[in-house]
């Protein structure tokens, strides 16, 4: 895992020690409100709808024990004993005190986090594959990346005040697990005859979705900081600060055409290669070192008998994965229970999942951007123990990829942006599917859920998206189907008119039961069904055309 | 501001500085938390209180202060301030 260099310490330190004045000003009235919000934005700090609300960072998803304890800690001591992890690796917590938040930024420094770059219009929190360095057919580990475009990110005085936020992601394989098509920038691991990256720009999702439009089909490793620096001063120089609606590089993108805005880059590009240091070989082998794999031993038996247990298999079936390293294998903790919303985890189970990552993982977790935990490196014959301790803390929950795994944004029950609730939704389609026991026949499905058109719940990406709406002070349901943030990336459908809150749940059945009926075999996704039939038989299905 | 209401029946809301803390204008007590106490404001009496809570934030004690329209009975009308009026955790979703 990465650790802090004394530069990275004292940039945290500092940071913390100038927010704690200004909120120390604030409270004496020094400041106000209208000077105050721009500054606790910068330190992630909002406020929602009950109470503030404090995003703190997982840079690209890692996440150590020790850091995972302090989560726990600081849940219990300063919030209502839980934590939300939200849909670009970090955690928010719901309930925290103005006058604790210089004590929280001092605590999660002490364990190498902060909340900086989780706000403001800046460049966030960069995200990765939560499977970075696990699996043999990657080309290259992404993390390395994401901590070098992070340093050379955080605070970088020409991005701090961009036109609007600005979201990177990056990947090492070709099956694309971090949603790089609905980034701002996303990056690809690509081997040619030496190892680079192809860059797409100008994804996002919001009231304007957009899919990313490849933007360099080769940026060599020593050129990539030099290459987003043109993407970033073109993007500063000519996206909207006029309008927050079209502020974002996507609607830059769009309204130039990609041509143009290449030609742009690339000229830019031309001239910052001449004046700019490239990325030196021996600083990337530097930060490559922290990522390094840990000691993996040689492990026997690869094939154990494990007890009958039909609770167990089920969760091997869908939970775990194949490590690149022979002997072990990835385990994916699913954060959607029936108990709890998607994604929040209360601190009792905080620290039970960190005593488990150290005793059988290193100390390693990592956090999707699905609202999962990975505990990457599972011994084998440890699993049966590891599911045993899981389900004792309500983490065993056998459905990752299916359709109760969905995501889902904190809606109106927390967030002051919200048009109506999405939790219950999700909760709700829990319970009934799960009850009627259809989510194993059915396979892997994505189902998302956002609370408002800002789609931070990913609807226009889910196979099935569910976007809460206002109508008239009732809630309202708009359903969109055939959407993907993998590598064939396409934003979904709105089917007709939207469904109130007690008919939604039957139209998702009625959907799926479509798709049952006309899929040609089990192995034909829920995507490849829509390509094939319409929407045509689920419109059916779902209204009265008479 | 007022031109968008459509109640006749209001209260101030806010959030606490400190503690963010959901609080409702009273006029004996203040900011309070509790929403019974929270005086109603009648349509034609708006202005007054606008400056009243102006005068408020200046003292330094709340932020995002609005009015929340409650109908003839009394009641929270918009969903979204009925889930901020009753506040809200985790266990809440159990078994929606």
């Amino acid at each position: 895992m990465y650790r802090y260099d004394e530069f990275d310490s004292k940039l945290v330190i500092n940071r913390v020690k100038q927010f704690t004045k200004q909120i120390k000003r604030r409270i004496s009235g020094d400041l106000t409100e209208d000077e105050f919000k721009p500054l606790r934005l910068m330190n992630g700090l909002y406020l929602q709808l009950h109470a503030y609300m404090l995003r703190v960072a997982i840079p690209y998803g890692e996440l150590s024990s020790k850091q995972l304890k302090m989560l726990a800690y600081i849940s219990k001591k300063y919030d209502r004993g839980y934590g939300h992890f939200t849909t670009r690796q970090n955690i928010q917590f719901n309930w925290p005190k103005l006058i604790d938040i210089p004590k929280i930024l001092r605590n999660l420094a002490k364990v190498e986090m902060h909340a900086i770059q989780t706000s403001g219009n800046c460049i966030r929190n960069v995200t990765a594959d939560h499977l970075a360095g696990l699996l043999p057919e990657e080309i290259e580990d992404p993390r390395p990346w994401c901590e070098i475009i992070r340093k050379w990110s955080t605070f970088h005085p020409e991005f701090s005040f961009l036109p609007r936020k600005f979201k990177i992601a990056v990947i090492g394989c070709n099956e694309d697990r971090a949603g790089i098509l609905v980034h701002d920038i996303g990056i690809k691991i690509i081997k040619r005859k030496e190892i680079g990256f192809q860059i797409f720009v100008g994804g996002g999702q919001g009231r304007s979705p957009f899919i990313a439009k490849k933007i360099s089909d080769f940026v060599s490793k020593k050129n990539l900081l030099t290459y987003l620096e043109a993407i970033l001063n073109i993007y500063n120089s000519l996206g909207r600060r006029d309008n927050i609606y079209k502020a974002r590089i996507k609607i830059l993108v769009n309204e130039l055409g990609i041509e143009h805005f290449k030609k742009l880059v690339e000229d830019r590009f031309k001239l910052l290669k001449q004046k700019k240091t490239a990325l030196k070989g021996i600083e990337i082998d530097k930060i490559k070192n922290y990522f390094k794999l840990p000691s993996l031993e040689t492990v026997g038996k690869i094939n154990p008998e494990f007890p009958k247990n039909p609770n167990f298999e089920k969760w091997l079936k869908f939970n775990t994965l194949n490590h690149k390293v022979k002997g072990y294998k990835i385990v994916l903790v699913s954060l959607k229970s029936k108990n709890y919303p998607p994604g929040d985890m209360d601190y009792k189970q905080m620290i039970h999942l960190a005593e488990l990552a150290e005793k059988y993982s290193f100390g390693e977790i990592r956090v999707t951007h699905e609202q999962n935990l990975v505990i990457p490196h599972i011994k084998i014959t440890d699993l049966f123990e590891v599911w045993k301790i899981l389900d004792s803390i309500t983490l065993a929950t056998p459905n990752i990829g299916l359709l109760t795994d969905s995501i889902c944004c904190p809606g109106m029950d927390y967030c002051a942006l919200a048009t109506a609730r999405s939790i219950p939704i999700a909760q709700k389609i829990t319970n009934f599917f799960e009850a009627k026991k259809k989510q194993d026949e059915i396979g892997p499905l994505k189902i998302k859920i956002s609370g408002c058109i800002n789609a931070c719940g990913h609807h226009h990406v889910g196979n099935i998206g569910i976007l809460g709406l206002d109508k008239n002070g009732q809630e309202f349901y708009q359903i969109t189907l055939g959407g993907s943030s993998k590598e064939n990336a396409s934003i979904g459908k709105i089917i007709g008119s939207s469904f109130s809150s007690s008919e939604i749940i039957p139209a998702i059945d009625k959907i799926l039961d479509v798709y049952l009926e006309k899929r040609d075999n089990k192995n034909q996704t829920f995507i490849q069904t829509l390509e094939q039939i319409g929407l045509k038989p689920f419109q059916e299905a779902l209204y009265d055309n008479n | 501001m007022a031109k968008k209401l459509k109640a006749n029946i209001f209260v101030y809301s806010a959030n606490d500085l400190i503690s963010g803390d959901v609080v409702f204008y009273s006029e004996q007590n203040g900011w309070v938390r509790d929403f019974i106490s929270a005086k109603r404001i009648m349509k034609e009496e708006l202005e007054k209180f606008q400056e009243k809570v102006s005068a408020e934030l200046k003292q330094n004690n709340i932020i995002n202060p609005y009015l929340v329209e409650l109908d003839d009975d009394g009641k929270i009308t918009k969903l979204r301030e009925r889930i901020r009026f009753k506040g809200i955790n985790i266990k809440d979703f159990k078994n929606v």
